[in-house]
Parts: C-alpha cells; sequence; structure tokens
C-alpha cells in the first residue's frame, strides 16, 4: 500500500510539471482571451479589445478609456435601431483583457454555445491603425453574431457568422477619433438587429423578431449602398437574404403557433414579402 | 558343559522355531526401510515434526511459555498497528498536499479576468489528482462562461483515467434539489454522461428528462427546485435540453 501512494505521488508530479510549464509559457505567448460577463437576463454585446499599432494608444489605459467611450456611447442608444423587447434590453459590455485574434479561432462550439445560452447577441472586436501620427486612421472590425454561429455550429443553413468592416478616415478631420469612426455608422445597429431578430425567432418571440428581422434587412441595405468590395459585400448580401428569409419563417411559424394571439400583427404580412412596406 | 557345536545346533533349532521366522522378519524390515527412504522429506517437513519441535519447545520453556506467548503477540500486533498509522499518517500528509496543490490551482481559476488558456489548463492540472478533484471540478462547474466551460474539459479528463467515478457522481447532481447549478450546467452533465457511457445513469436521465418535459410544458415547479435559476428563453432553451437527453438515452440503450 505505501509503494501505492508513493507512485502515484511521483506519477501526478511527473505529468503536473509540464502542463505548470505549459500555464506560464502559453500566457506568456498568447493574446489574453478572459470571459466577460453578460447582463442577463438583457441581451448583451461585447465590446472586446482590439489589437493595434504601434502610435494608437499610448498604453493599455489609454485603450481601456477607448473602450469605455465606445461602451457609453454605443449603451446610450440615442440612436439605436434595432426594436427593442419589451421585457428585455440590449446591453453593451465592454471586455477588457478579452481579445480575440482576428480569424476569431478562440470561438470553438462550446464557447458559442455559453454565449448564446447567456444571451450574448454579438461580439465586436478588430484591429486598429493610426497613421501619419494619428491623423490618418483605419479600423478593420470583426462582427460575429452569435446566434448565427451557434446555428451554423449546429448544421443550420446559415450565412457567415463573422462579418467584417473596414472604416477608414483619410485624415480630413481635423482629430480623427475611432469612438466616432466606430460608433457613429448604423452597421453596429444592423447586425445588432439581425442577431437579435435571429434569437427572438429561435425564442418564438414572433412579432419583435419579425419587426427586428426587417429592420435589419433595411439596415444591412444601406451598408451594401456603400459598395463594400470583395468578400464582405458577398457576406452582406448572403445575411441580407437570410434576414428577409427569416423574416417569412417568423410568419409562418406565427401562424402555425397555437400559443400566437390571433390575429396577431404577422397576419397583416406575407411570407413571401415579409418585409413589405419596411425596407 | 556341552561343546560348542552342542550349543550352535541348539540356538539354530530355536531360531527355526521362531514365528515368523527370521527371514520373513528381515523381509518386513528391509521392506520398511524402503518405505521409509522413499518418503524421507514428507516426514521431514511434516506438521507432526513442527508439533514435536513445539513440544520439545514447550516442555523447555516451561512455566514460562504463556509470557513468551504473550510478548509475541503484542511485537506482532504492535507491528500491525504502527504500520497501518503510518500509513493513515502519510496518506493524511498526502491529501493535505493534494488539497494545497489544488487550492493553488482552484486560485487560478477563481482569478478576476483569467483567460482561456490559463483556466483551461488549471482544470487539465487539477484533472490529474483523479479522484479528489472531482467535486472541485463540479463545484467549478457552477461558474457560467469559459470557467465552466475549463470545468467541463478538467472533468472530461478525469472521465478518461476515471469513468466509474465520473459516472457515479454526475447523475446526483441532476437530482440534487440545494439548486446549485443552472441548467447549462446540467446541460454539460448531460454530454458528460452520453460521452463517456455512463449506462447506469439512464434511469436518473429518464426521471431528469420527465421533469424537464414537465417544465417545458408549463409545469417547471420540480425543475425549479433542481436549478439555480431557471431558462430565461424557455421557449429555446427546454427543447435544447431535452434534444440533448435523448440523444445521450440513445446513445445509452445501444
Amino acid at each position: 500500500m505505501r509503494m501505492r501512494f508513493s507512485f502515484r505521488d511521483w506519477r501526478v508530479a511527473q505529468i503536473a510539471y509540464p502542463w505548470l510549464v505549459m500555464i506560464f509559457t502559453a500566457s506568456a505567448v498568447q493574446a489574453q482571451f478572459a470571459d466577460c460577463q453578460p447582463v442577463t437576463p438583457n441581451f448583451s454585446v461585447f465590446l472586446s479589445e482590439p489589437a493595434y499599432t504601434t502610435g494608437t494608444f499610448q498604453d493599455q489605459k489609454q485603450l481601456q478609456q477607448f473602450l469605455e467611450r465606445l461602451q457609453f456611447e454605443l449603451d446610450q442608444e440615442h440612436d439605436a435601431r434595432w426594436v427593442k423587447s419589451p421585457s428585455t434590453d440590449v446591453r453593451f459590455v465592454m471586455c477588457f483583457h478579452r481579445a480575440p485574434r482576428l480569424d476569431g479561432q478562440e470561438f470553438v462550439p462550446s464557447v458559442i454555445e455559453t454565449m448564446h445560452t447567456r444571451r450574448v447577441l454579438l461580439e465586436i472586436w478588430g484591429n486598429l491603425e493610426a497613421e501619419d501620427g494619428g491623423k490618418k486612421i483605419t479600423a478593420r472590425m470583426n462582427y460575429l453574431l452569435v446566434p448565427l454561429k451557434f446555428a451554423a455550429n449546429r448544421n443550420e443553413r446559415v450565412p457567415p457568422a463573422l462579418q467584417r468592416l473596414v472604416y477608414s478616415d483619410p485624415g480630413t478631420a481635423s482629430k480623427p477619433d475611432f469612438v466616432e469612426l466606430i460608433a457613429r455608422p448604423l452597421d453596429i445597429d444592423a447586425f445588432v438587429a439581425a442577431a437579435f431578430g435571429f434569437k427572438l425567432l429561435r425564442e418564438r418571440q414572433w412579432d419583435i423578431a419579425h419587426q427586428n428581422l426587417c429592420r435589419a434587412a433595411t439596415l444591412l441595405k444601406s451598408i451594401q449602398e456603400r459598395s463594400p468590395r470583395g468578400r464582405t459585400g458577398e457576406d452582406i448580401q448572403a445575411l441580407r437574404t437570410f434576414v428577409v428569409e427569416s423574416a417569412g419563417l417568423a410568419i409562418k411559424n406565427a401562424g402555425v403557433d397555437p400559443k400566437y394571439k390571433k390575429p396577431g400583427l404577422l397576419s397583416l404580412y406575407k411570407p413571401n414579402e415579409p418585409c413589405h412596406g419596411e425596407e | 558343559m556341552a561343546s560348542l557345536d552342542e550349543r550352535m545346533q541348539r540356538v539354530e533349532s530355536q531360531l527355526d522355531r521362531l514365528v515368523p521366522s527370521v527371514q520373513d522378519r528381515i523381509d518386513r524390515l528391509e521392506q520398511a526401510a524402503k518405505t521409509i527412504q522413499a518418503a524421507p522429506q514428507a516426514d521431514h517437513r511434516g506438521w507432526g515434526r513442527v508439533a514435536q519441535a513445539a513440544g520439545r519447545f514447550g516442555g523447555w520453556m516451561g512455566m514460562e511459555l504463556p509470557k513468551f506467548l504473550a510478548a509475541a503477540v503484542l511485537l506482532v500486533v504492535g507491528w500491525g498497528i504502527k504500520d497501518s498509522v503510518d500509513l493513515s499518517i502519510k496518506q493524511r500528509q498526502l491529501d493535505l498536499s493534494y488539497a494545497k496543490e489544488m487550492q493553488g490551482l482552484l486560485q487560478k481559476m477563481a482569478e478576476r479576468n483569467a483567460d482561456q488558456a490559463q483556466l483551461e489548463s488549471s482544470a487539465a492540472v487539477l484533472a490529474l489528482y483523479g479522484e479528489p478533484a472531482l467535486p472541485l471540478l463540479l463545484s467549478e462547474l457552477r461558474y457560467t462562461g469559459l470557467r465552466a466551460d475549463a470545468a467541463y474539459n478538467g472533468i472530461s479528463s478525469l472521465a478518461l483515467n476515471n469513468p466509474e467515478v465520473v459516472c457515479d457522481a454526475l447523475p446526483r447532481v441532476l437530482s440534487n434539489h440545494a439548486q446549485q447549478y443552472d441548467w447549462q450546467a446540467h446541460l454539460k452533465i448531460v454530454r458528460l454522461l452520453g460521452d463517456y457511457d455512463c449506462y447506469k445513469a439512464k434511469e436518473s436521465l429518464k426521471r431528469y428528462r420527465a421533469t424537464v418535459a414537465a417544465a417545458k410544458d408549463g409545469r417547471p415547479e420540480a425543475f425549479k427546485e433542481l436549478v439555480r435559476q431557471e431558462p430565461v428563453a424557455p421557449e429555446e432553451e427546454y427543447p435544447l435540453l431535452i434534444t440533448s437527453i435523448d440523444k445521450t438515452l440513445e446513445r445509452l440503450s445501444k
């Protein structure tokens, strides 16, 4: 018996040592991807740390200030274009110490499922660049639509869940600002409305799902009008087609749902023209 | 006085009259000697010889024998007790050192802003401690997010080496009324039961499925007693849970 314990002890030490070494080396070389707490039961949008080039921010404190300003600006909802749920709200959450890679490698199915079941709609991060002493700024932004990624992981037919947009200020503004560059356009609203609508569709809240999906279609159209090139343009088009189809699905499903009040608002729409009069 | 010849004849005649005869007696002696020669070892090692030696020893010890026996018994019992106490102390020392080491890993998992790599590695190392780590990993499942995901991976690693221990503990979480876990943790546990072929958990799973199905049908009282917080989107989340339970039950029925 005595031998058994000492052997086990030795074995644990033998196996644990390389792992411990790995912990320290891994944390030293990898970008941090910490947890972020959503505001349940509300719906949340995560604002994660962007990567940035030298000269963009002087230190981590400046980066934190940028995220705080962005979160404040978006959370004020001065011009939020998505349709709010009567029972819950969409909140923007600042996720400091959470810096996903640009290709979103960290978002494995278990991470996505956890985010989805905690009602996270969207995660926003990217890469910020400042040139010419900060006079010319560029932001390459990633928008991960969590409910779509969750559906994709379950082999459902959905468009790309990771959407990418590039914003640049060529130096016309006297003092270019990343917060204004990212927060001013209605693109975030478009993605929030799309993710929110699709999530509500899964939660069988047909009316508000339909409204948000149609709102997303309108907002995505305005992104398309800026003529994004290459893959970005294709992905936006695929998302727009999908939200319109999903709006049609909301009408169909409401028609056969015994719990849906009849006649509801959706009885005014046709499934083949789900957003008629709203686009 | 008779002559030598006469005496010889008398002796010979007496020998001839012996029954059994001298020849017979010699034959029997030779036969007996052969038998003894054939099996000398058995006799030497037999219990008889031991008993003989013990008897001789007892006779030699006389009145001192009981004292000697008492001392010998005391010696054996003392040795045994010392060994088990020694073992018990070593076990305690080991438990203490495990607890200290595991505490360090738990603190790493609980660190604010702990990143995914740190959480995953800590849970993996925790799993190496085997059975003692299981309650800690289960406790980590109470947290949502990356911490719970890491704990799930840790329990998976543990189940690879100790499937019976894990399969025995997990169903109890599903029927526990302490309301320590969210439904998301239950979802993870249901998957683990299927992934590690916990056949004995089938009945518990069927009972749990009935509770979830009742909640989905508008009778959530029993389910509420099992979870810390009921699903915020019941129309999506109950079916998600039921689908996972059905998948696991199907797997366990193969």
